[in-house]
């Protein structure tokens, strides 16, 4: 699986998309905090033009992260689909295993280097252009990213499972938002009515990362449970419902022909 | 004894009921060229397609290289070098580097295999080229730079001279001559291009509505494409009595008609007619006729219901 994935990140290097899809994220987070910087020149009475708000803007905009995993997850499938690659690599007898499980391997590797680029140039900017409020937002942010990281995960899974198994591209993204997004709102509606959509509800990670609330005062996160379970029930269910739809992808990808 | 490389017994392979390949046998020797030859939407690249993996098989056995299991198969087809329907790469990349990603991809060592592969196909000038530049024949060249990579044991090649113009045609038919006697490369090379094939293989498969219909050496092909005397009697046995006892020939054959074929005295057939005359045989008919490989294959179908 070593080639497989040294190939992938060679490809992966190679196209436009893999820095486009950074800069631009990178560049809005900049550019938010160039107009908060902006508007603080011309209005010494703006409360904004700090780091507490630019960074409590980032991370109380997580589902924002957990939607550009779909972005990241088919930048790195590479259309294998419409391209009709994945035939060269089947035909030469690379284990189905090592296609799949490779380029989730990949999809992970480059959601953390992406994150970690456009985090670190964003809060880098905020340190250098807003008024300084100190390293403690800092922390809730490091803490959201903790307690999100299955559910982005959970997000990349997703998207890998589809975008193997659905041949057309509008197809996949419609399946996924489908089950990242609809299904989440359909149960919260059903909820109301049913006990088990209301549990299954709160487990579904779209509501787990909309439901992360922060105690700006405290420096802490508010989560659906309290004290240190909120975390392990983040990680149980995020982790449980990625390795669920990982195997069900390959489970089909294996016995799926290619063209 | 020539060792079988690749071996279907009875491999079949159904969509919705419906057996695009049906129980086709097939046996490749090593060294040979396989010319697999069929109509469009015969079966020819369904059948590549489950000898790569691609597909799978509804019935049926598939054997590479001794091996039956899948992830033996698996084993066995990184010794295969093939393009399966179109030649297939990244667009955005240039050719250097969409081989240098399946290099690395395969485990093949040495960057320089890349440029060799690339001067064997002829597109050692169009290296730096992105993909997405290129025309049909440069991108089968690709496809058969990618195929030729990995030092293949066996080649399977879908259709490969297709939008080749007539020098590329000759220059591939010399490349897969040279790799399969220099360098013992089996090749299964499937075409609907007949007088290609007749340029190349050793062996002929071929296949209708999924069925293998008939496999023959090429030297047995050209003896039934060549010439003969198509001869209508009578007495179908008195006459290949006389042939025989009079005039020593043993090269003929009865068809399923009853019309005689004799593959001698085509430039003498005054012979013939005299000996149905003396050996008081009703002579019909007696044309010269020949049969070439398209023709053959017409016949082997059923020319009309070609789609």
């Amino acid at each position: 699986m070593t080639n497989y994935i040294k190939s992938e990140f060679f490809r992966l290097l190679r196209n436009k998309w893999t820095y486009l899809f950074i800069a631009i994220c990178s560049l809005l987070l900049i550019s938010a905090n160039i107009v908060l910087a902006a508007v603080n020149l011309t209005d010494s009475e703006f409360s904004y033009a700090n780091t507490r708000f630019s960074l409590s803007l980032f991370f109380s905009d997580f589902p924002i992260v957990f939607l550009l995993c779909i972005s990241v997850a088919s930048i790195v499938f590479g259309n294998e689909h419409n391209n009709h690659t994945m035939k060269n690599s089947i035909s030469y007898g690379i284990p189905r295993g090592y296609i799949y499980f490779g380029k989730l391997i990949v999809e992970i590797i480059y959601a953390l280097i992406a994150f970690v680029i456009i985090a670190g140039l964003h809060i880098a900017s905020a340190y250098l252009l807003l008024e300084n409020s100190g390293t403690k937002d800092l922390l809730l942010l490091l803490y959201t990213f903790f307690v999100s990281l299955p559910l982005l995960l959970y997000a990349l899974a997703v998207t890998n499972c589809f975008v193997f198994i659905i041949e057309g591209t509008g197809g996949a993204i419609t399946a996924i938002i489908g089950l990242i997004l609809a299904f989440p709102q359909i149960s919260n509606y059903l909820g109301m009515k049913f006990i088990f959509f209301q549990k299954l509800s709160k487990i579904l990670p779209w509501n787990l990362i909309t439901n992360i609330g922060f105690d700006e005062k405290a420096y802490q996160l508010i989560l659906p449970w309290e004290g240190t379970a909120g975390y392990y029930n983040y990680w149980i269910y995020g982790l449980l419902q990625m390795l669920l739809f990982t195997l069900i992808g390959f489970m089909i990808f294996r016995k799926k022909e290619i063209k | 004894m020539r060792e079988v490389i690749l071996k279907t017994k009875n491999l079949t392979k159904k969509y919705n009921n419906v057996s695009v390949v049906n129980n086709v046998n097939l046996e490749l020797k090593q060294g040979e060229i396989y010319g697999l030859v069929g109509k469009n939407g015969a079966g020819k690249t369904t059948l590549l397609r489950l000898i790569t993996g691609q597909a799978f098989a509804t019935e049926g056995e598939l054997s590479l290289f001794d091996a039956t299991s899948e992830e033996e198969l698996n084993r066995g087809r990184k010794r295969i070098g093939s393009i399966i329907e179109v030649p297939s790469f990244y667009s955005y990349m240039t050719a250097t580097q969409n081989l240098e990603y399946y290099r690395i991809q395969r485990g093949i060592p040495g960057k320089h295999c890349v440029g060799e592969v690339l001067e064997e196909v002829g597109l050692s000038s169009a290296g730096n080229k992105k993909y997405k530049t290129f025309s049909l024949g440069m991108k089968q060249r690709l496809g058969l730079a990618l195929a030729l990579m990995n030092k293949p044991d066996l080649l399977l090649l879908d259709e490969p001279i297709n939008g080749l113009d007539p020098f590329g045609i000759v220059e591939i038919r010399n490349l897969l001559l040279k790799l399969n006697q220099e360098e013992n490369i089996t090749i299964l090379i499937s075409s609907h291009i007949l007088s290609e094939l007749s340029n190349l293989v050793t062996y002929y498969g071929f296949i209708d509505n999924g069925k293998m219909v008939k496999q023959i050496a090429h030297e047995d092909l050209t003896k039934e494409c060549n010439k003969y005397l198509e001869l209508k009697v009578d007495k179908v046995e008195t006459m290949t009595a006389l042939l025989e006892t009079k005039l020593g020939c043993t090269s003929y054959k009865v068809t399923p008609d009853y019309s005689i074929h004799i593959y001698e005295y085509l430039d003498q057939p005054s012979k013939i007619t005299e000996l149905a005359v003396l050996g008081g045989v009703g002579l019909n008919s007696i044309i010269v006729k020949d049969i070439n490989l398209e023709s053959y294959f017409i016949q082997l179908v059923g020319g009309n219901s070609n789609d």
